[in-house]
């Protein structure tokens, strides 16, 4: 990989360089101008399109049809959250640890699973691959579970965002946290009665008049002790109730380490915006090392071996390298994409790389088109855009809620089924009128 | 460029406090999702898929009790509005259904978001905002932190006061301490955090243990149940979701294993399994003698006023009167009351100051005291103990009233009593 | 030993229904090459259908045959709709419709039963069979599932290998060309691959049902075992679906019974990524392997 990208002509990596920093630019100035809910589907289309860039490769250029970036990306997810609350020194070297060293090794640990998976995938045709890769998908969270202790379980590990310089003063795990909490149990006595009268069984009584009826609970209650309309506009009840609770409550202050503090930090210091920042930094890193891939040699070494394998061998090509250096490339991106999942969630759990995420990134590489590293960013787009659109289409409408509740879901679906049949290559694929380059193998492809 | 961008983000953050906390001694500006007329309360919860089964009913049912209060005028003079998120019960979707209820409802306040997961994904961000994040609907006991997570206020007690309740009473009971007892959970967090519960009360002596995964529930439990089976087993503590329990009762009685069951009190809803098991007959035959913990009013105690009182709400919303939308009410009444006690200037410090000083003054179904304080923000502290009986009834065991209660410290230890709750307030009204 | 006994029996009678799946996959990839996520979807959608049938009439055996026809309907409504215009698009298009279809028909099952689970009845005993005074891991309900399914393969494979519909669907698989030319109205037998299919993943909706619990994501779980089980046999091979469709049965029965739940599926994964990785094209298959 190294040496391709020194093979690649100056003048072609300069013009990558300067399109990769002016989307930076573009996407950073968006970032610090639009509503922080934004900047938070921002963070998560350039997270979906830092994994998808390695979906191309895999499922476009190199044919081979993945259902596990999933976990792929749990991996990268993992590795980030573990380096960053274990250690606080990176070994050997010895420097203070900061958020690049997790993204460097959870990039490390991405290219070890790619090896391993694609040593195994490449091996596999078509439909015994996507088992092979669904099978990881499923048991990526049993692994989980399997080691509660490193890996936290179900509940998975809690990360501190944003990222503390140095590591993390305190990493403790959920049980020690639980047992933190003082044993503070003398006021369960006075709650106790010892004994009471065997007729008073279950509750207090109450009178008649003080039940709701169905009526009313259909209409409310109207009566004269309530407010009026015009009161509850106006927002100063004759009749608020004053009694000393209430004047209590509002007299005594909560702890000063607590919410007062909080509150102030968070209503200034935009999560979202810093989430995004760090999402498209990398999208833009990982982008900028695709589009040299791809254009350059190893790009048609993948079509190459995909097109005709016997043919790639017979001009001194390996497939199987070039097989597995695909899963490769597209493992390291999944672990970059699954290290930003982690800030951006500010945890990483099973239920958070679960199979639903795989399939995800292949329906938005599909969707926005196989075959370019647009598509990959369209798909992206989509993937955050599609979910939210649905919601406002299928919105409450006064149905029952067995019909509002299930309605996004059939729009998505319809959605997904509706964009292959009218784009089967994708939307990139319908706007360039189909990319030239990839009709000849479909006959093969389908068989 | 990360590392700069990390640096220039916490330079900007501690500038930012220092500002704010310079300038919090002025003039207070009003809280999100409150006006003089509304208050906007978010939840997030699993509507559709796998998980949706039951916990979809317990926002419906909050909602008809909100509706309820809006019509008879609001609370002190505001009308709740009540935006439900479905998060299909991933945390990455809870993270984002909880942004938007932070950035674009502009909420107030979250009430009942469920799942322990889920809720992890999300609870720093919501403690940062200051925003009460009232009874949130999980028994994990890693929320219980006042420090940590101040704004952060658990309902129903832990897991692992359950599993500490039920070693003591098991423990305290000749017939049950003299059986053979095994142990059955659902693999993860559920299960870890009974096993501390059980661990930490010293019961570690089980003939056999089995689990299962929540994916398996399709499958039938034919292997865990030969494997009890196999060990001899008298007593089966079960912790598991209600449509597990349903399966593990079809699969028992199909190989004609019968031993004594206790089961999780979230996991034994009569309803759901009776529709699992195809007929209220066949579910209350299966579930006759079985035990469980419980810390509401029996839900077929309907001559109790809460119990009456909220069957006709959610019955004349056209909604099924099960513990689902029971648990709904419950919290949507209780939430209703801790706004109203915050006093008309509501704001979030105020709405907190109310929880942590006045919950001994809120109303609820719940059997067992309600505590909470500026240091403990568990709410309710323990459990009764109940045995379905062949019309499929819980009827309470012991004195009358007897609870069993201790704080929610691991360490904590249980404590036998009575308690009485008190009567609702006039017409369920806040 | 008893256990062991018990472990294999339970195993065997789940492994059934994870074959009849995995065979309901295979058919359509041998028609149509494509592997239908939606399976899953299309069994759950007619149970239900079969359970509302039997609500109504209170007839089980009724209930089935509706939803074997309603298997039939929807396997061809897939085709038609969906899939025969998808040919067009590369395998992954085709693999990602199936999905967009497995979403939708969840969705449309909840708006019309409501997401809780259900009760779907038996047509015969669920309680365990007594032999020598004790009572064994196997139900007359079980051994019902165990013979329906021997019956379907064996009817499939006489359809599929003795009359000229099933060697007209396996010509125009493997050779649409030459197909076409010899007289096979190839896009005729790809509708009937999926009909077939669609009616075989309804037997194994309704068997499967009164076992556990209905409702629309009940199966989803056997979307992998079965995609498991049908690739390790070799997505071809009826033999292969439904040997290792009652071998994961087995294997998670036992791995349960004998550790913990947690390792079932661990074990699962790690006997999938050694038999492919011995056999790459599965264990059944019959063509030559790649030659690269």
């Amino acid at each position: 990989m190294r040496d391709l990208m020194l093979r690649a002509p100056g003048s072609r990596f300069a013009i990558h360089a300067a399109v990769t920093v002016a989307i930076w630019a573009v996407l950073t100035w968006l970032n610090g101008s639009i509503e922080p809910q934004l900047s938070y589907y921002l963070a998560l289309a350039a997270m979906y399109a830092t994994a998808m860039f390695g979906m191309t490769i895999l499922v476009g250029l190199s044919g081979q049809v993945s259902l596990g970036n999933g976990a792929l990306m749990a991996v990268g997810g993992y590795v980030f959250a573990l380096t960053s609350m274990k250690w606080s020194t990176v070994p050997i070297i010895g420097v203070p640890w900061n958020a690049v060293w997790s993204m460097v090794f959870a990039g490390l640990g991405g290219v070890i699973a790619g090896v391993l998976i694609g040593a195994l995938g490449a091996r596999l045709r078509g439909p015994y691959l996507a088992g092979l890769t669904l099978g990881i998908a499923v048991g990526i969270p049993t692994i989980v579970n399997r080691f509660p202790a490193l890996l936290g379980g179900d509940e998975g590990l809690k990360l501190i965002v944003p990222y503390p310089e140095g590591g993390y003063p305190e990493a403790i795990s959920q049980q020690e946290a639980a047992e933190q909490v003082p044993a503070d149990d003398a006021f369960l006595d006075e709650f106790l009665v010892e004994e009471l009268p065997a007729d008073s069984a279950t509750s207090a009584p109450a009178d008649s008049g003080d039940l709701l009826t169905p009526e009313e609970a259909v209409s409310g209650v109207e009566s004269g002790d309530l407010l009026t309309p015009e009161e509850a506009v106006s927002g100063v009840p004759t009749d608020a109730p004053t009694d000393a609770a209430t004047d209590t409550a509002l007299v005594v202050d909560v702890p000063a380490d607590g919410v007062d503090a909080a509150a102030a930090v968070g209503s200034d210091f935009v999560l979202q915006q810093w989430q995004a920042s760090v999402a498209i930094a990398v999208a833009c890193i990982v982008g900028f090392l695709a589009i040299n891939l791809v254009s350059g040699r190893q790009g048609r070494v993948w079509q190459a071996v995909r097109d005709d394998p016997v043919a790639a061998a017979v001009v001194g090509i390996a497939p199987a390298g070039a097989k597995v250096s695909a899963f490769v490339v597209s493992s390291l991106f999944a672990a970059l994409a699954g290290a930003v999942l982690a800030q951006i969630l500010t945890f990483v759990g099973a239920g958070a790389f679960g199979l639903g995420l795989s399939l995800s990134l292949l329906v938005g590489v599909v969707l926005g088109g196989r075959m370019s590293l647009a598509g990959a960013a369209i798909g992206a787009v989509l993937l955050v855009w599609l979910p939210e659109l649905v919601d406002t289409v299928s919105g409450d409408r006064g149905w029952p809620d067995q019909i509002t509740n299930n309605a996004p879901n059939l729009l998505y679906g319809l959605l997904v089924v509706v964009v292959v049949l009218l784009a089967p290559g994708g939307i990139m694929g319908a706007v360039s009128g189909g990319w030239a380059r990839v009709r000849p193998q479909r006959a093969r492809e389908t068989r | 460029m990360i590392r700069t961008l990390v640096v220039r983000s916490l330079a900007v953050t501690t500038s930012v406090a220092v500002v704010a906390v310079g300038a919090a001694g002025a003039a207070q500006a009003a809280d999100p999702g409150v006006s003089k007329t509304e208050i906007v309360i978010g939840t997030t919860t699993p509507l559709t898929g796998p998980a949706s089964p039951g916990y979809k009913d317990v926002p419906a049912a909050a909602q008809v009790y909100f509706d309820y209060v809006n019509k008879s005028g609001g609370i002190n003079g505001r009308q709740i509005k009540f935006v439900v998120k479905d998060d299909k019960y991933s945390p990455a979707e809870t993270v984002t259904k909880t942004n938007e209820l932070i950035l674009i409802d502009k909420a107030f306040m979250l009430m009942g978001a469920l799942g322990t997961a889920n809720h992890l994904a999300v609870v720093d961000e919501i403690n940062k905002q200051g925003m009460p994040d009232v009874f949130i609907n999980t028994g994990a006991s890693v929320f219980d932190n006042a420090k940590k997570y101040p704004t952060t206020f658990p309902f129903f007690p832990s897991y692992q006061l359950e599993a500490k309740v039920m070693s003591y009473y098991i423990k305290n009971t000749p017939d049950l301490a003299s059986k053979k007892r095994c142990f059955m959970y659902q693999e993860g967090e559920f299960g870890e955090n009974a096993g501390a519960g059980f661990n930490a009360a010293g019961m570690t002596d089980w003939s056999a243990q089995a689990s299962y995964l929540p994916t398996q529930i399709a499958q039938g439990f034919g292997a865990q149940v030969t494997k009890m089976k196999a060990a001899g087993c008298q007593l089966v503590v079960f912790f598991g979701v209600t449509s597990a329990t349903a399966v593990l009762l079809k699969t028992a009685a199909a190989l004609q294993f019968k031993p004594t069951w206790m089961v999780t009190s979230v996991g034994s809803e009569p309803t759901v399994i009776a529709g699992i098991l195809g007929s209220s007959a066949t579910a209350k035959a299966a579930m006759d003698g079985m035990l469980a913990p419980s810390f509401l009013t029996p839900i077929t105690d309907v001559g109790n006023p809460y119990v009456s009182q909220m069957k006709t709400l959610v019955e004349a919303a056209g909604l099924q009167w099960n513990f689902y939308t029971y648990y709904g009410v419950t919290l949507a009444y209780v939430t209703s009351q801790a706004i109203k006690a915050a006093g008309p200037n509501l704001t979030r410090k105020g709405l907190i100051n109310a929880l942590q000083t006045q919950s001994r003054n809120f109303k609820s179904p719940a059997s067992v005291p309600m505590n909470i304080t500026a240091t403990s923000h568990q709410g309710l502290t323990g459990y009764w103990i109940g045995r379905y009986d062949s019309a499929g009834t819980l009827v309470r065991l012991g004195k009358p009233n007897e609870v069993y209660i201790a704080g929610n410290a691991l360490s904590s230890k249980v404590k036998v009593g009575t308690f009485r709750p008190p009567a609702p307030t006039r017409k369920l009204l806040p | 030993m008893d256990t062991f006994v018990n472990f294999f029996l339970g195993g065997f009678a789940n492994g059934a229904v994870i074959a009849l799946m995995a065979l309901a996959l295979v058919l359509v990839w041998r028609s149509s090459r494509v592997v239908n996520f939606a399976q899953v979807g299309q069994a759950m959608f007619t149970s239900f259908v079969g359970l509302t049938v039997v609500d109504l009439t209170g007839s089980w055996i009724l209930g089935l045959v509706i939803a074997i026809a309603a298997g039939a309907v929807l396997g061809l409504i897939i085709h038609f709709l969906v899939m025969r215009p998808v040919r067009r698009a590369d395998s992954s298009g085709a693999i990602i419709a199936t999905f967009g279809v497995l979403i939708a028909l969840q969705a449309l099952a909840a708006m019309i039963w409501g997401g809780d689970p259900r009760a779907y009845p038996t047509p015969v005993s669920y309680s365990g069979i007594t032999v020598f005074g004790r009572v064994i891991a196997i139900t007359p309900y079980d051994i019902f599932v165990i013979v329906a399914m021997v019956i379907l393969v064996l009817i499939l494979t006489i359809v599929l290998t003795r009359t000229k519909l099933g060697l007209s669907m396996r010509a125009s698989a493997f050779n649409p060309e030459v197909a076409r030319l010899s007289g096979v109205r190839v896009s005729r037998m790809l509708a009937a691959g999926w009909i077939i299919a669609g009616m075989v993943g309804a037997v194994a909706g309704v068997l499967v049902a009164p076992t556990a619990t209905l409702s629309p994501n009940s199966f989803d779980i056997f979307l992998v075992f079965a995609f498991t089980a049908a690739v390790i046999g070799g997505l071809d091979s009826l033999v292969g679906a439904v040997t290792f469709g009652i071998g994961t049965g087995l294997l998670l029965s036992l791995v349960t019974g004998y550790s913990d739940a947690s390792n079932a599926a661990l074990v699962a994964l790690i006997l999938l990524a050694l038999n492919l990785w011995f056999k790459p094209e599965g264990a059944f298959n019959h063509h030559k392997a790649r030659s690269v």
